[in-house]
């Protein structure tokens, strides 16, 4: 809805809520025909004193001290009514009888004090056609206040019952039935606001609403109340502090409620309110201050309710319709008290407070779902941030595992061309040179490829995973070996036993082992011209030893130093941290014999 | 005399083979192919050979092809991979489908022979590497079933002379070890070649040859 529809809106809405209270008046006022406007005034049952006055009446202008009064009403009857008749008084300060022809027809309560408080209820007494005389009737309405400034008496109405019962009925359902079930309603919600705001301290404004409803449930209860347990001037004023309170506390709620409050001047307000009444209940027994306390409150109503109005009338339409509600009740109550408007009109306070309640409730029911929703999307926002967190963690890792991957996969390659050109390139280079040389020499052609092939093929198992199982490692070289010593007429003597876990087992240790050992039988066989050929294996429990012997023609390590063969032997074992030992003699065979630690190294194996 | 079919594309390699078996005293060429549509021609075409040697890269498909028709084909015909290095991946790919051993490709004419002539007598070469290799795979195949025991494939026994292989000891100290005769280990690694042959083809296959549809692997 745009700011100017709600513009539009708000003006006959706020007409109509104002104008609400004096149309009830007109609804439930008793209809010209059928009203007594006068009647004879007497402070004693003692007809010659007796004075006409117009009704209603305050008698304190008459009498100022009088408690118990006396009116007289004199009908004259052509003839007898044809149905039962009845008396109607609207309302009661505070307590009446009626009387027809010396016999009494209808009284509100108890007459000793503390008088029965009748208030804004109205009284029915039946007068029955047979209490009627044709000519002369005498109609005595004896009425009795808690305090002399209490006491009027409004204008009663006589007719045919039915039609005032049914007056009296809705007289009674808006002044009592009415009020009493939002004063109940507004109590349950002043509980359950009060029990919101024990467990959320912070949020004040629930702890407003509870004093505020519950200060006004009191009130309208407490005023309903017919057999008080206090004196009426007490009564009075604890009546005037309970909807001063009220008064105070939904003076602030409504500010608090505004988008922008004048809170400090709602505080002053409150205050103000609360201390008159407070000065009212102790100060003015004579109960002239208790009604200076009433109109201060209604004031303060009225002017916090025309402020709410004034405040939201252009976001709030609700809050400041309710505000013109509550301002134009208090304008008509304050009217009634400040004797403008008749005293038997219905208050209209109590009306028109529970709209303003039931307004305040909703919103703040709105604002705790609106918290409610806040709190869940923030919870979904936390969500989302931390998918979105662990997402860019997982990336993150994703990307280190990749970087390691890489760096893995760039040493593997360097190892795998360093070893091939350790193996393979020679090989390959060492057969160009033969081809070009064009020795015609195929047999050692041959020779050299297969070693390109045998070298190969120890690559390609030294990448098989081996899980430290040195005797894989072993049975991978006595396959690759077997049949290049079938072909050779070599025996050979395989002596391995199941041996340890040997730590750190990696390729590149696995292929330089396979080397030292390939490279220790190719010597035996070329060089020594070995018939045969033993490879054993032993364990200790700190390390493995791996020796090749052979009966070939050996050679004297004094005098042999070089030979790229037991170089390229003590190159590989100083790179796997293995102790190499070589020992032979001329004609006593060769023994090389390698140990390999079993204590995990780790720079080894790199 | 045993008939050989011999599969292999590199020209060379084909003629060097082909010499050898046609030069061996037991053996005869029954066809030297060089691609695999040839071969399965061949073997449609032809009485079924004793012995098959497959190359497994071919330019027109994998030699494993010819190995699984030829157990449909010629049931009793042993295949033989002929491989550059013998590495496991291919070989155990070949077991897989129906063949009994492999044959480096530069052996000499005796170990071919050699090698010929121990399979059509029974025996089923095996290396450490691909005993390893074998032991993984029925690890694999044990794992998901870990809750019922009796779906291990391999015995106790197969188990063990298995493990004794990839340790690299020789048929007879395995012999020695497990206290039987070295004909009864060769009997166990023929059973666990046909089991990880049966495994590796999916229950349906496994189910035809149980109910006679199928000829049975090596029977």
């Amino acid at each position: 809805m745009t700011r100017r529809w709600r513009r539009a809106l708000l003006l006959p809405l706020i007409a109509v809520l104002a104008g609400l209270p004096w149309a009830l008046d007109r609804l439930v006022a008793v209809p010209e025909p059928l009203r007594l406007s006068k009647a004879l005034f007497a402070e004693t049952i003692d007809d010659e004193r007796a004075r006409e006055r117009a009704l209603p009446h305050r008698w304190r202008s008459d009498c100022a001290d009088c408690r118990t009064v006396w009116y007289r009403f004199d009908l004259a009857l052509d003839d007898l009514p044809p149905q039962t008749q009845a008396v109607l008084v609207p309302a009661q300060a505070d307590n009446v009888a009626v009387y027809l022809n010396g016999r009494l027809i209808g009284q509100g309560g108890r007459f000793a004090d503390p008088v029965a408080r009748l208030g804004p209820r109205p009284l029915l007494a039946s007068a029955p056609a047979a209490l009627w005389n044709p000519g002369d009737n005498r109609l005595y309405v004896l009425v009795k206040a808690g305090r002399p400034d209490h006491g009027f008496m409004p204008a009663p109405g006589l007719g045919p019952e039915a039609g005032l019962r049914r007056l009296a009925q809705w007289r009674e359902f808006l002044a009592l039935t009415l009020p009493q079930v939002f004063a109940t309603a507004a109590a349950i919600v002043a509980l359950t606001m009060g029990a919101i705001w024990f467990h959320r301290r912070r949020d004040a404004d629930y702890g407003v609403y509870a004093l505020a409803a519950l200060a006004w449930a009191v009130h309208v209860l407490f005023a309903m109340l017919v057999d008080t347990p206090w004196p009426a001037p007490v009564w009075d004023a604890w009546l005037a502090t309970t909807a001063a309170v009220a008064a105070a506390a939904a003076w602030v709620m409504g500010a608090r409620l505004s988008d922008r409050g004048p809170r400090r001047v709602a505080a002053l307000a409150a205050a103000a309110a609360g201390g008159a009444a407070a000065v009212a209940a102790f100060a003015e027994p004579t109960g002239v201050g208790a009604d200076v306390v009433r109109a201060l409150a209604l004031a303060a109503f009225g002017l916090a309710g025309a402020q709410l109005a004034w405040r939201n009338r252009q976001r709030a339409v609700a809050l400041s319709a309710a505000g013109a509600a509550v301002a134009a009740g208090a304008v008509h109550d304050l009217a009634v008290a400040a004797r403008v408007l008749a005293p038997d009109a219905v208050p209209a306070l109590p009306l028109a407070l529970p709209v303003l309640l039931g307004v305040a409730a909703w919103l703040l029911l709105l604002r705790f779902v609106e918290t409610l929703n806040a709190v869940e999307l923030l919870n979904i926002d936390l969500e989302a941030l931390v998918r979105e967190r662990t997402a860019a963690l997982e990336a993150q890792f994703e990307r280190v595992r990749e970087l390691e991957r890489e760096r893995a996969i760039a040493t593997e390659r360097e190892r795998l061309m360093r070893d091939m050109h350790d193996g393979v390139g020679g090989h390959l280079v060492s057969m160009l040179a033969m081809i070009e040389a064009d020795d015609r020499r195929p047999a050692e052609l041959a020779t050299v490829v297969r070693d390109a092939l045998d070298d190969m093929r120890l690559m390609i198992d030294s990448l098989e995973p081996v899980d430290d199982d040195l005797n894989a490692v072993l049975a991978m070289l006595r396959d690759r070996l077997a049949p290049r010593l079938r072909a050779a007429r070599v025996d050979l003597h395989w002596d391995v036993p199941l041996l340890p876990a040997v730590p750190g087992l990696t390729p590149a240790r696995v292929l330089h082992v396979l080397r030292m050992l390939q490279e220790a039988v190719t010597n035996a066989i070329r060089h020594g011209g070995a018939r045969t050929l033993w490879i054993a294996a032993a364990a200790t429990p700190d390390a493995v030893r791996l020796v090749v012997r052979d009966d070939g023609a050996g050679f004297d390590p004094a005098t042999v130093r070089g030979g790229r063969g037991l170089a390229n032997l003590r190159r590989r074992a100083a790179e796997v941290d293995a102790t190499l030992t070589i020992a032979s003699a001329p004609a006593a065979g060769t023994t090389v014999s390698i140990v390999l630690g079993l204590r995990g190294n780790a720079s080894a194996a790199a | 005399m045993a008939t050989v079919l011999l599969l292999e594309d590199d020209p060379a390699t084909r003629e060097r083979l082909a010499g050898i078996v046609a030069h061996a005293p037991n053996l005869a060429l029954a066809a030297a192919c060089g691609d695999l549509a040839g071969a399965l021609a061949w073997l449609g075409s032809h009485p079924a050979p004793d012995v098959l040697l497959v190359d497994l890269q071919l330019p027109d498909g994998s030699g494993i092809e010819l190995i699984r028709a030829a157990r449909r084909m010629a049931p009793q015909a042993e295949s033989m991979v002929i491989s550059v290095f013998g590495d496991e991946a291919h070989v155990v790919a070949a077991i897989e489908a129906g063949a009994t051993g492999y044959l480096l490709k530069d052996a000499s004419a005796e170990e071919i022979a050699t090698a010929i002539e121990r399979l059509r007598a029974g025996e089923a070469p095996i290396s450490s590497a691909i005993a390893r290799h074998l032991l993984k795979r029925f690890r694999a195949q044990e794992a998901p079933a870990a809750s019922a025991p009796s779906a291990s494939p391999l015995t106790p026994r197969e188990n063990e002379v298995l493990q004794l292989i990839a340790k690299g000891l020789s048929y007879q100290r395995i012999a020695d070890t497990l206290d039987m005769s070295p004909h009864t280990v060769t009997t166990h690694i023929k059973q666990i070649y046909r089991k990880l042959a049966v495994n590796s083809r999916g229950e349906a296959v496994f189910e035809a040859m149980q109910l006679g549809l199928l000829p049975r692997a090596g029977s």
